[in-house]
């Protein structure tokens, strides 16, 4: 039953390219200029120019830290056992499986086949390669994004960005056409009488 | 045994509930009393912003707002609380305010068999107590004596 | 017992049916009779429940074998505080206890607000029983705790009593889980009532700011509870289940999640309607997403749609739910839509860069956050349904879509307060934001030559620099301008400046909390761990500790066999005593489990498994993590649940407020007396 489900080739199951936080945080933040951008009233433009005292250094430590990280066994079977679940029925990735690994055969087997790919010099996506061929797609803890399971990746960026797009038309359709508030002589003044004392026996 | 009593207690809260059906009804059925009337809504929303206007001093004197926006601002409130001030004197003065309150009586006297017991009716806030008392269960003011 | 329980359940059933019944008439005709007895159906409602409750209570703590549920969770030699858990341990029970707090919440709504909200009160009995109708009978009908165990036998049925119960599971056999269920279970329950009362509102066409600030502490209750109880199942998680963790993003704990992040974005999306009359329309949309997924959360939970660590029965009581959640969303959405003319906002807006678009971004973020969990959370779902294939979404899927949602959140945690309402000019903005952001970049550039090298860790140790100076520049700024006005003393005018409005500096408080949050999350980028089968004098050196293992041993209580490692601690050459990790076989359930061997410290924790035997050497399989910081996230979760208790104190505002509630019914009782 699971074998028509196994991957004919290696390059099919493939995870998603392993990439860093960093990638995401760059594209939330371009996606929250675009959207600012989007507002396009004088107001924001000028305030985002006058604002590149905040925003550049924070631009410049959102970059700061872009150092590869160097690949130690341990790391590369951490980071895999993070990336694929458990079998053995806890419903956990591999690292956070609660069962004591020596009572846990599936466990067992499967940290086994990772010691063993690793010593064999196996890289990381080559190691999950394995483990598919073993167990099927669904020890992934992620589905690889392209087909249908691309959608579970797309989908909360797309609706992070129509979020932001209706929360910008409702900013636009909410303000006011002026800035100029009617100024306090054009008012009645024995409204603004009653209302300085109606506030002096409020707030007292 | 246990079980005869989760019984009574059904029967007993069976009764507890249907009381106010079956109580005498010496008062008619009375209306429920309106939480949130429109002048009660005016004068709330100036509340709001007199507190707005304080919360905006208070930074400004926090070095929070620079004096352009504070008085922008400050003036922006006023004049939102003195338009709140004219519709709610509008709703009192001009009849709009009061057919409001005569419709309000008027279905209330509708209902009411007799004029309300002042055992119940605060003559300080108004409240009308669900029970008879001696004094106001909202205010503490003391009510007519009993007869 | 079981006979009274079930009785009990149907005379709640009763109440419940007649109090929405008499609700719904009361509120049409406007009657005070008809509407107070309505009111009554709530209380007759909670007391029918209760018996229910107890009745399971007592064949629970009475070791009655004879009924099915109590041989199913429990055995005899279970210590009475595990045994009240019972309760809650098992499908059935879990119903019956859900609904009893729903039946609280309703019977105390009804008692505090019955002579203040008289207009909004019928329905919002009717909505709340209207609720509990539907879990009383899924308790009653489908999953019902009190059917007895009998034997089939030539002579027709018998009545079986065993001797012995199966045992509760033992995972929940640790001290957290015994108040984690209840905690979590007053947060989903809860938001029945600010919804209630935003459907009321709806209904009788009071759409000002009443329902709101009659319901603010109506959410702001569950809200804590729901948060509370996620800690507590985090703690748990890190104190039973071995790992070294306390987060998986697992289903169940998603569906916590949910509500809570749609609950913030209420409680904060309700101040602009409070301050500004605008928003009407999305905060009775926010209400009912909170309601709904909190629904929807008990609905996961219960049903075994997904699977999930927490795994509970599976059973068919999640289409009772699917079409309970299909008519609640009905319901609401049309109530909205009849209703949309009388939802105007009452204001503009003045500047986009004013507190009311922080909120509103605030808003936005939340609720991608909503839709990222929730999304990941049913694609298994989803993909079985369209292709037929299992996936499943794990902790790499919740790591690049949530964390930078919950980096933007810290960053508007800090930033938000520091807007203005209505407007905020380049120069206001200024003030305010120097000195956080130099703290930030500060500690920004400190922490990376310290060689803190991982993104996200970095990232949020930056913006928890940054939150902790605009909230703590806040109370300062404030205190010495109430110093300069009111003549007070520093701690004085610190007092008073946040008793004078508890709800902004509590609120404060608790942006610090998530602050300490996010530093003990930054601690997992620096976890260390090792694996080592040992035996008496073997050494392992993890980072900066030597353990020594001082010998093994086995043994056993009248609930669980054990075997014992005892472990002695050294730290830069200073002996810090001993560590005794556990392993345990529960004889009930013949179920294993580990327990875990913890010496926590604010800076790290060090954390010790004994995880069974070494299938090659035989010695015992020693697992040892140090989790970095990890302390500061029960520290800012108690934080948080202080200042929630702070914002819900009674201010001076508030008090003031209270004062002008009726007006005009003065106005008709004097002017024209009856």
């Amino acid at each position: 039953m699971r074998s028509d489900r196994m991957p004919k080739r290696l390059s099919d199951c493939r995870p998603e390219r392993s990439e860093g936080p960093l990638h995401l945080n760059s594209q939330a933040n371009t996606e929250v200029l675009r959207g600012l951008r989007l507002l396009r009233t004088t107001e924001s433009t000028v305030f985002l120019h006058r604002a590149k005292w905040i925003v550049t250094p924070v631009l410049l430590m959102l970059l700061a830290p872009m150092v590869a990280q160097p690949a130690d066994p341990d790391a590369v079977a951490k980071s895999v056992g993070d990336k694929v679940y458990c079998l053995c029925g806890c419903v956990t990735t591999l690292n956070h499986c609660p069962h004591p690994e020596a009572e846990c055969s599936v466990q067992r087997d499967m940290h086994k086949l990772i010691r063993k790919d690793l010593a064999e010099g196996k890289s990381e996506n080559l190691i999950l390669g394995d483990l598919v061929l073993r167990y099927g797609a669904q020890v992934l803890a992620s589905p690889p994004a392209k087909g249908f399971d691309l959608t579970v990746w797309v989908l909360p960026g797309f609706g992070a960005i129509a979020g932001l797009v209706i929360v910008v038309l409702l900013v636009r359709r909410f303000r006011k056409p002026t800035d100029n508030p009617a100024p306090p002589e054009t008012l009645d003044p024995t409204l603004l009488a009653a209302v300085e004392e109606e506030m002096k026996k409020v707030v007292g | 045994m246990p079980l005869a009593i989760a019984l009574a207690t059904a029967a007993t809260l069976a009764v507890f509930v249907a009381f106010p059906l079956l109580a005498p009804d010496t008062e008619g059925d009375q209306l429920l009393p309106v939480d949130v009337t429109p002048l009660a809504d005016f004068k709330r929303r100036r509340m709001v912003v007199y507190e707005n206007l304080q919360d905006l001093e208070f930074e400004f004197k926090a070095g929070k707002i620079a004096r352009e926006d504070y008085q922008t601002l400050s003036d922006n409130y006023k004049a939102e609380a003195a338009g709140l001030m004219a519709a709610s004197l509008e709703a009192e003065t001009t009849s709009h305010g009061d057919a409001w309150i005569e419709s309000e009586v008027a279905a209330r006297r509708a209902r009411r068999k007799s004029a309300p017991s002042p055992q119940y009716l605060c003559p300080e806030c108004g409240f009308e107590n669900p029970l008879p008392v001696k004094f106001c269960g909202e205010c503490g003011a003391k009510l007519a004596s009993r007869p | 017992m079981n006979q009274v329980g079930s009785v009990s359940l149907v005379a709640a059933l009763a109440f419940g049916i007649y109090g929405v019944v008499a609700g719904v008439i009361g509120g049409r005709l406007r009657s005070l009779r008809v509407t107070r007895s309505a009111e009554r159906a709530t209380l007759a409602f909670f007391l029918m429940i209760t018996v229910a409750v107890v009745a399971l209570e007592t064949a629970i703590l009475t070791d009655d074998f004879h009924t099915a549920y109590v041989a199913a969770h429990s055995n005899k030699d279970l210590p009475v505080y595990y045994k009240i858990a019972v309760l809650w341990a098992g499908q059935e029970g879990s119903l019956l206890f859900w609904t009893w707090l729903l039946s609280i919440y309703g019977g105390l709504a009804v008692l505090i607000n019955h002579r203040k909200n008289r207009q909004l009160m019928p329905y919002v009995v009717a909505v709340v029983l209207g609720t509990g109708v539907f879990f009383t009978s899924v308790t009653f009908f489908v999953a019902n705790p009190f059917p007895v165990l009998n034997l089939q036998t030539a002579a027709g049925l018998a009545p079986l009593h065993p001797p012995e119960g199966n045992g509760l599971n033992p995972s929940l056999q640790y001290h957290s889980m015994v108040i984690h269920p209840p905690v979590l279970y007053l947060g989903y329950v809860g938001f029945v009532v600010p919804y209630a009362f935003a459907m009321a509102a709806l209904i009788t066409k009071q759409l000002g700011d009443n329902w709101i600030r009659v319901t603010r502490r109506w959410a702001m209750v569950p809200w804590m509870f729901l948060g509370v109880g996620i800690l507590l199942g985090a703690n748990w998680a890190y104190y039973v289940l071995g790992w070294g963790g306390y987060w998986g993003w697992d289903p169940v704990e998603n569906a916590a999640l949910l509500p809570w992040l749609a609950g913030t974005a209420f409680l904060h999306s309700v101040m602009i309607q409070e301050k500004r009359g605008m928003l009407k329309v999305w905060n009775i949309v926010l209400v009912m997403v909170t309601f709904f997924l909190s629904i929807f959360g008990t609905f996961l939970t219960r049903s075994g749609i997904v699977s999930s660590v927490h795994a509970f029965a599976q059973s068919n009581i999640g289409i009772f739910f699917a079409v309970f959640l299909g008519i609640v969303v009905f319901f609401s959405l049309t109530l909205l839509f009849l209703r949309l003319d009388f939802l105007k906002s009452e204001n503009k807006l003045d500047s986009v860069v004013s507190r009311e678009s922080g909120f509103l971004f605030n808003n936005w973020i939340l609720l991608a956050a909503v839709f990222a969990v929730l999304w990941g959370t049913i694609f298994p779902i989803i993909s079985k349904a369209v292709e037929d294939k299992t996936v499943t979404v794990g902790p790499p899927y919740y790591n690049k879509t949530a964390l930078p949602i919950g980096l933007l959140l810290l960053f508007l945690t800090g930033a938000g307060p520091l807007l203005a309402w209505r407007k905020t000019s380049f120069q206001s903005l200024r003030r305010n934001f120097t000195l956080p952001v130099a703290l930030a970049v500060a500690a920004g550039a400190a922490l990376f030559f310290a060689g803190v090298r991982d993104l996200f860790a970095w990232m949020s140790l930056v913006l928890a620099t940054f939150v902790a100076a605009c909230v703590l520049q806040e109370f300062y700024k404030g205190a010495r301008t109430r110093q300069v006005i009111a003549g007070e003393n520093f701690p004085q005018a610190l007092y008073n400046l946040t008793m004078r409005n508890t709800r902004r500096y509590g609120g404060y408080i608790i942006h610090l909390g998530i602050v300490l949050l996010f530093v003990g999350f930054a601690g997992l980028a620096f976890k260390t761990e090792a694996k080592a089968p040992m035996q008496r004098g073997d050494l392992l050196r993890v980072k900066d500790y030597v353990l020594r293992c001082e010998g093994i041993t086995k043994g056993e209580t009248p609930n669980y066999l054990y075997e014992r490692a005892e472990l002695s601690v050294v730290k830069d050459g200073k002996a810090l005593g001993t560590v005794k990790p556990e392993k345990r076989l529960f004889k009930a359930s013949q179920e294993s489990i580990s327990h875990v061997a913890l010496r926590p410290s604010l800076a790290q924790d060090l954390y010790v498994v004994l995880a069974g035997d070494d299938e090659d050497t035989g010695k015992a399989l020693i697992q040892v993590f140090i989790n970095p910081l990890v302390g500061w996230v029960w520290v800012g979760g108690f934080v948080v649940f202080l200042g929630t208790l702070l914002a819900m104190v009674t201010s001076r505002i508030e008090r003031e407020m209270a004062g002008i509630r009726r007006p005009v019914e003065e106005a008709i009782e004097e002017k024209h007396a009856l």
